[in-house]
């Protein structure tokens, strides 16, 4: 039965990450699962410190170790399992089945070496293409992701955040990767360029067949770009659905907190803003319960008693919410049908 | 680029002629030159006369003047015995550069691989092992070191000459220039281990690691590429300490270099030949500096971006 024979290019059972520093162990992922069909898009959404890029970076083995220990059943990257492949595999495997974007791009770029030889490396790795095809080619993504080609021998100081942050995507897309993994790739960017490069993005998913992840906190990205939602809180995905079932039909009261905490474009001005009250929890800290109870306006004492279970509501839609046990509870946004 | 070498060359002639100038008025202070040359029975008038001969008696700073226009042309005057001590010292400078020189890459060539391993290989049993050395090697007085190299190799053992370089040159190198690395690789590796880690776990490291690139182009390649600079200005420490320690390591090796030179010249009040000595390696060590600032340039974009206003 579990060979439904649905294309995964992610398979992830019960991922669970910790940093063990000499003064604290943080809990950054705890028991995360999920699956991503080839050519899908799915969003990871959540606040600061939820572990979204820690999260993404286990699917590349690329969590920091030591602190980092990362734990998992099952951790297939198109198929292969992450966890038990050797350096030489997981070399292989890195730029060409699945790249990331990384999150910050005035650090993620080597100050020493050209834009150039930056993207063209991983094509002579993984292509084996000569230095003189890579280089040509390394202009061609430039000129893919909107940088003149004559700028390939250029160092990164010589660039823009925004141009960074395209030659970090550049960098990403050289391989034409099955998987690609961008962790807040606009945050850097100011709206103008943030609307291009998701754009490129889009097209690239297009013309690529590309299984993207999307990790962002801005719910606007999450309605243009994806498919599929996965909300994460501390460490762990409360609700996860059709980009239709969490927009339309909302169910866990975090996400509705991240929907109130949006301005509504062309919605009521008068309506005030409502950020979720309180600060997320510490991670170093095991809580009994819902991890949101404390700050959650239906938390009622049942919450901070055992984490809630999984409920399945429509054909992929899925919350952890105790409060749904009863047959009649339901958070004040509307459904929209 | 040229232009900016250049000018860093151009703006050390103040600085040496400060240098030059302090060394030259202290060396007057530290003794009567004539004193020395005639010995105690001399007469006053014998005195005055030789000061006259000398051109002592004009005051410091014309004296200074007539030094240095000597100087740049190659003369360096005469020692007390009557030599040539531009001769002298063209004789033996380049064995103090040749033992400068074989040092240096002694302790490039293991220090920095050392570093390099410790800083991949964090808090392991060799990391520890290497910091131990490291340790005992930056905190133990180089003569003790050569006393114990000239005692276990030349004497005990026999197997290199402990003394000059009368049994070959290539033999003769390997005591002092052990000796002097010693303390180089200490403190060069504990720079590069510090200077690795501090790329290791940079963001840029992710991104090459993301691409698949392989570990060891990620370490030799990604982390050393931006690790060198600290390196680089620590060969460039190393090479003005070795030159200075030059004066203690020459004595203790009998070698026909400088330092002993000098530290002959001091003991028997060789006005010339200290001044001349100090001057020219207080040019060489200027020069040393010059060169890994230009060094910089090669190995960061973005500060030869500065100079060249690209
Ligand atoms: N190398 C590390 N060492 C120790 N703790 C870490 C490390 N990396 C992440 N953490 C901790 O893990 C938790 C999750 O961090 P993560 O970077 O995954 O959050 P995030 O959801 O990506 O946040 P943001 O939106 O700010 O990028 C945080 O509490 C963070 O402090
Ligand atoms: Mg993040």
């Amino acid at each position: 039965m579990a060979e439904e024979m649905k294309d995964l290019a992610l398979e992830v059972k019960n991922l669970n990450i910790r940093f063990e520093t000499d003064d604290e162990t943080v809990y950054a992922v705890n028991g995360i699962s999920f699956d991503l069909e080839k050519q899908k898009t799915m969003a990871l959404v959540g606040e600061t410190g939820a572990g979204k890029t820690t999260t993404v970076l286990s699917l590349l083995k690329l969590v920091q170790s030591p602190p980092g220990v990362v734990n998992a059943d099952t951790l297939k990257v198109v198929g292969n399992d992450v966890m038990k492949m050797t350096a030489t595999e997981l070399e292989a495997m890195r730029g060409k089945d699945i790249a990331m974007i990384f999150q910050d791009p005035m650090s993620s770029l080597n100050p020493v070496m050209t834009v150039g030889e930056q993207i063209a490396e991983s094509v002579m790795l993984h292509e084996g293409l000569d230095e003189k095809a890579a280089m040509e080619h390394a202009k061609e993504m430039l000129a893919l992701v909107g940088i003149s080609g004559d700028r390939v021998n250029d160092y990164p100081h010589q660039f823009s955040g925004g141009m960074k942050q395209r030659v970090v995507i550049a960098i990403a897309l050289a391989c034409r990767p099955s998987i690609l993994i961008a962790d807040e790739p606009t945050t850097a960017l100011d709206v103008t360029i943030q609307a291009q490069v998701l754009e490129l993005i889009k097209k690239l998913k297009d013309e690529y067949k590309t299984s993207t992840i999307l990790v962002t906190h801005d719910l606007g990205i999450v309605a243009e770009t994806c498919d599929i939602v996965a909300v994460m809180y501390a460490g762990k995905i409360i609700e996860y659905g059709s980009l239709e079932e969490i927009f339309n039909h909302t169910k866990h009261p975090y996400t509705e907190g991240l929907f109130n905490s949006l301005p509504v474009m062309g919605g009521d001005r008068s309506q005030k803003l409502k950020p979720i009250k309180g600060l997320t929890p510490d991670p170093s800290k095991i809580y009994p319960g819902c991890t949101f109870a404390e700050r959650c306006p239906y938390a009622t004492e049942k919450c901070t008693q055992g984490f809630p279970e999984y409920k399945k509501f429509g054909a992929t839609h899925i919350v952890a919410c105790s409060r749904y046990d009863e047959p009649d509870f339901h958070i004040e946004r509307k459904e929209i049908d | 680029m040229w232009k900016y070498v250049v000018k860093r060359i151009l703006q050390l002639i103040p600085i040496i002629l400060l240098v030059s100038f302090l060394v030259f008025w202290l060396m007057s202070l530290t003794g009567d030159p004539v004193r020395n040359l005639l010995g105690d029975q001399a007469t006053q008038e014998q005195i005055e006369a030789k000061r006259a001969e000398l051109g002592l008696d004009k005051p410091l700073v014309v004296r200074y003047g007539i030094y240095m226009f000597d100087l740049v042309r190659g003369d360096m005057g005469e020692a007390l015995d009557g030599k040539s001590v531009s001769e002298q010292f063209g004789q033996r400078f380049p064995y103090t550069m040749l033992l400068c020189g074989t040092s240096i890459l002694l302790t490039v060539i293991i220090s920095v691989p050392a570093g390099i391993f410790a800083a991949t290989h964090k808090d392991s049993l060799l990391d520890t092992g290497i910091s131990v050395f490291a340790l005992a090697g930056i905190s133990v007085p180089v003569f003790w070191i050569g006393m114990l190299l000239i005692l276990l190799f030349g004497v005990k053992l026999g197997w290199l000459p402990t003394s000059g370089i009368q049994q070959g040159l290539a033999k003769s190198l390997i005591l002092p220039t052990v000796c002097s690395s010693v303390q180089c690789l200490a403190a060069m590796e504990r720079m590069t281990r510090a200077s690795m880690l501090d790329n290791l776990n940079s963001d840029y490291l992710r991104t090459a690691r993301a691409k698949g690139v392989k570990e060891k182009t990620v370490v030799w390649k990604h982390a050393l590429g931006n690790a060198l600079i600290p390196i680089i200005t620590s060969i460039g420490g190393q090479i003005s300490l070795l030159i200075g320690g030059a004066v203690s390591l020459e004595t203790v090796f009998s070698w026909p270099g400088i330092g002993s030179y000098v530290v002959a010249a001091v003991r028997s009040g060789d006005y010339n030949v200290v001044t001349g000595s100090v001057i020219v390696l207080t040019v060489v060590v200027s020069l040393v500096t010059v060169a890994v600032d230009i060094a910089y340039a090669f190995v960061d974009p973005r500060i030869k971006a500065k100079y060249t206003g690209k």
